[in-house]
């Protein structure tokens, strides 16, 4: 018989030794040729999240899971990540494939075939290359990056699509009205080399992201019925330094794309504006706003948001976001036209680290709106996360 | 806690926390680089062939992750991605499990609850943590705690799945406690969404949880007289009791199960599985093939034999097994895979009651990696198969590869 748990007793006739971690020797991945330098990583995120009574809940924004993850345990995704990132500073090559499996996978609507029921996804796909601008004159800050494939859209607060990156786990309006991912070219001028972590903090830093796609949509591979006009993608960032009197330790960024979704050929626009610095050795604050601006009077949507973060004690943080947006069209998903409303949100996140590799947070969101969404005009959800980090 | 700035421009408009990135930044080897470090990689894959015999009977057995008929098949990819956490308080761990292929459908866990035709499921995927006094907890979906077989074909001593494992819950999304009470008694309490196996998924009214509990007891010294430190004696009990997905209706499994040493090296395993059915109305809420509200019920016997221990490593060992079920399972007909009701002039037979099985296996390890089995399993109960098909049997070998 099987003995469940952690333990074993008898060994009964029904079951075999499990050989599940028998393997004592660490170097059970073996790969090809370049086996010793392609990285594994990524994580499983879990929750269990409270409405306040049927049907009730903030199932409009992005990747919130529709209501299917209210009042119950919930396994949201595995993500695997299979990389080999760009290491020297002047010429390199690199690659990254990121997958997600589980039930968050069709909330990518990256399937290339539209299935957005998939238990698997491409989250990302792509191929770097470092090349320097002259090879006659090499330096770290003379190089740029090309991407190509399947990526992250450059625009945004850089709040991610993996929730393991982000304050918060459920996702900003803000978020919700940008685009995720293309299938595309994406090239990248740094201004002191492109290894974040090698950069030297305290000077001035900016990057510049210039890219085309085949639509603002995530579908891979897929373009509008016209595929000749492509998505524009465009994306600076920099960090203030002492010229700039008190925005010294300023961080801003600007984005824009402009581009064709699938489903029609006027095009769509997106633009974002944001900044964050420190406030003080505990205090971090940052300011965020999105505009997406679709073809037609009144269907422009916008969403300003005001982040606030503190550091309660080594291992707890404390997050706050507030938004207020203005729906012009379809800022909530799957609304229909009578549900077309402005409103405000809140979401405060404890977020404390109680066993090693996990990221363990609490988190109440509430939003408001004008005019009753799924039937209210306020929604509330309370939740409990874990993501285990490997 | 030094963070670089980038870092907290990134924080201040929403990515990333302060303490986490602090963390992954300061332990340097440690955190998640440390856990990537020590992520392993293990798996299966199964290939079997199966020749029926006599006529081509037409149509399923019906029991679980029954193979194709008079056919080769790619049985499943098993891959298993995981990190064994730390003794240490507080340590945490993962496992993913995936099943590729054909028989990943019949996992039942994809979220959508649709026909379960994907080649791709996700099997377990939960985080592993420490608690304190030495409870350990699983949040996520993972195996059920009951049974004396699981869904894995390395992990059985036989190739096809018994009566018994037809009829219990299989995989649960929730969370688990274990304890280990002392060296020869164990517990688990858990609580999932229901008693099925679709990831996320909950009854009618998702307040109603499912409740997980079972006991592993090892027998003191003397109890069974053939029982010796080496080869224990012991008996398992669990129930799962809670509502099926997407319904009102209460669903009860409860299994019993004892292993038992015998002299001459043979093992005797005993099982008991009841599936209690307390649908609101005479179908038990699925189909009117159980009119009379009956339970699902099956006992189980199987005996082992290793005929060659095999050297250190396990390799070439062969073990001799003989497993015998009589399976009541009248609710079983109306609800799964595939098997049909039928009826003669005025009465109908409810196919599943009484039925008989006895299954004969060899198996074989061919190298430390390698398993390979071949087994006889007999079938028999009045309108198995069809009115006039009362019978099934085949033959089937199955080779395994572990990595």
């Amino acid at each position: 018989m099987r003995f469940r748990g952690t333990w074993h007793f008898a060994c009964a006739p029904a079951i075999l030794a499990a050989r599940v971690f028998a393997q004592e020797d660490p170097g059970a991945v073996s790969w090809g040729p370049a086996a010793d330098s392609v990285s594994v990583h990524g994580y499983v995120s879990s929750t269990y999240q409270f409405v306040t009574g049927p049907n009730a809940g903030n199932n409009a924004y992005a990747f919130s899971g529709a209501g299917g993850k209210a009042t119950r345990f919930a396994l949201d995704v595995v993500s695997l990540t299979f990389e080999h990132p760009l290491n020297d500073w002047i010429a390199d090559q690199g690659f990254k494939v990121q997958l997600w499996v589980g039930p968050d996978a069709g909330d990518l609507k990256s399937n290339s075939s539209g299935n957005n029921d998939a238990e698997l996804a491409i989250r990302n796909a792509y191929i770097d290359l470092r090349i320097p601008f002259d090879p006659s004159e090499l330096a770290p800050d003379k190089s740029m990056d090309l991407r190509f494939g399947v990526f992250d859209s450059p625009i945004g607060r850089e709040e991610s699509v993996d929730r393991s990156l982000n304050r918060h786990f459920t996702h900003s309006w803000g978020f919700t009205i940008e685009p995720t991912l293309h299938t595309g070219m994406l090239l990248t001028l740094p201004s002191q080399g492109a290894i974040e972590d090698k950069i030297d903090w305290s000077e001035p830093w900016w990057r510049l992201r210039l890219g085309v796609a085949n639509t603002r949509d995530p579908r891979i591979n897929a373009a509008p019925r016209n595929a000749n006009p492509k998505t524009l993608l465009m994306n600076g960032t920099a960090a203030l330094g002492e010229s700039f009197g008190f925005l010294n330790g300023t961080e801003i960024s600007a984005g824009f794309v402009y581009g064709r979704p699938l489903s029609s050929s006027d095009p769509v626009q997106n633009l974002y504006l944001g900044l964050g610095r420190a406030l003080g050795e505990k205090w971090t604050g940052g300011l965020a706003y999105d505009a997406r601006l679709a073809h037609g009077a009144g269907n422009d949507d916008s969403v300003f948001g005001l982040y606030l973060g503190r550091a309660l004690s080594p291992k707890l943080d404390l997050f706050v976001r507030g938004e207020l947006f203005e729906d012009g069209a379809k800022l909530f998903e799957n609304e229909s036209a009578g549900e077309q409303s402005d409103g405000l949100g809140l979401t405060v996140t404890l977020d404390y680290q109680l066993w090693e590799n996990v990221r363990s947070r609490l988190e109440w969101r509430w939003d408001k709106t004008d005019t009753p969404v799924n039937g209210r005009h306020h929604n509330q959800t309370m939740l409990a996360n874990l993501i285990y980090l490997f | 806690m030094n963070i670089n700035k980038w870092t907290i421009g990134l924080a201040a408009v929403g990515v990333v926390s302060l303490s986490s990135v602090a963390q992954a930044q300061e332990d340097g080897a440690g955190g998640a680089a440390a856990a990537a470090n020590s992520v392993q990689i293990n798996g299966y894959i199964s290939s079997s062939y199966r020749m029926d015999g006599g006529e081509d009977i037409g149509a399923n057995t019906g029991y679980s992750n029954e193979s194709a008929r008079d056919s080769f098949s790619l049985d499943v990819i098993d891959l298993q991605i995981g990190t064994k956490k730390s003794t240490a308080d507080w340590g945490a761990g993962f496992m993913v499990e995936l099943w590729l292929g054909h028989q990943a459908a019949n996992l039942a866990t994809d979220t959508d609850g649709g026909a379960n035709t994907e080649d791709l499921a996700v099997k377990q995927a939960y985080i592993d943590l420490n608690a304190v006094g030495g409870v350990e907890l699983k949040l996520g979906v993972f195996d059920t705690i009951i049974g004396s077989e699981v869904h894995n074909f390395n992990n059985n001593t036989f190739f096809s799945r018994s009566w018994g494992f037809s009829i219990e819950p299989t995989t649960h999304t929730g969370l688990l406690a274990s304890y280990k009470v002392s060296d020869t008694i164990g517990v688990n309490l858990g609580i999932a969404n229901t008693t099925d196996a679709q990831i996320n998924g909950t009854a009618t009214d998702a307040d109603n949880k499912t409740v997980l509990a079972s006991v592993s007891v090892q027998l003191p010294d003397g109890v069974w007289p053939w029982a010796g430190d080496d080869n224990p004696a012991s008996i398992d009990v669990g129930i799962v009791s809670g509502k099926e997905q997407a319904s009102d209706t209460d669903r009860h499994s409860i299994w019993a199960a004892a292993g038992l040493p015998l002299p001459m090296g043979i093992d005797l395993g005993l099982s008991y599985d009841l599936r209690k059915n307390n649908g609101g109305d005479s179908s038990n809420g699925t189909a009117a093939q159980n009119l009379q509200r009956e339970d699902d019920t099956v006992l189980g016997a199987t005996l082992s034999y290793d005929i060659s221990a095999g050297d250190d490593n396990g390799v070439g060992q062969l073990t001799a097994a003989i497993r015998y079920e009589y399976a009541d399972i009248p609710e079983y007909g109306a609800d799964n895979l595939g098997r049909t009701v039928w009826t003669s002039g005025a009465s109908s037979s409810y196919t599943g009651d009484k039925i008989q099985s006895i299954t004969v296996g060899l198996n074989y390890q061919l190298s430390e990696s390698v398993l390979t089995r071949i087994e006889y399993r007999h079938d028999a109960g009045d309108g198995l198969i069809s009115e006039t098909q009362n019978t099934a049997d085949s033959i089937i070998a199955n080779v395994i590869y572990e990595f």
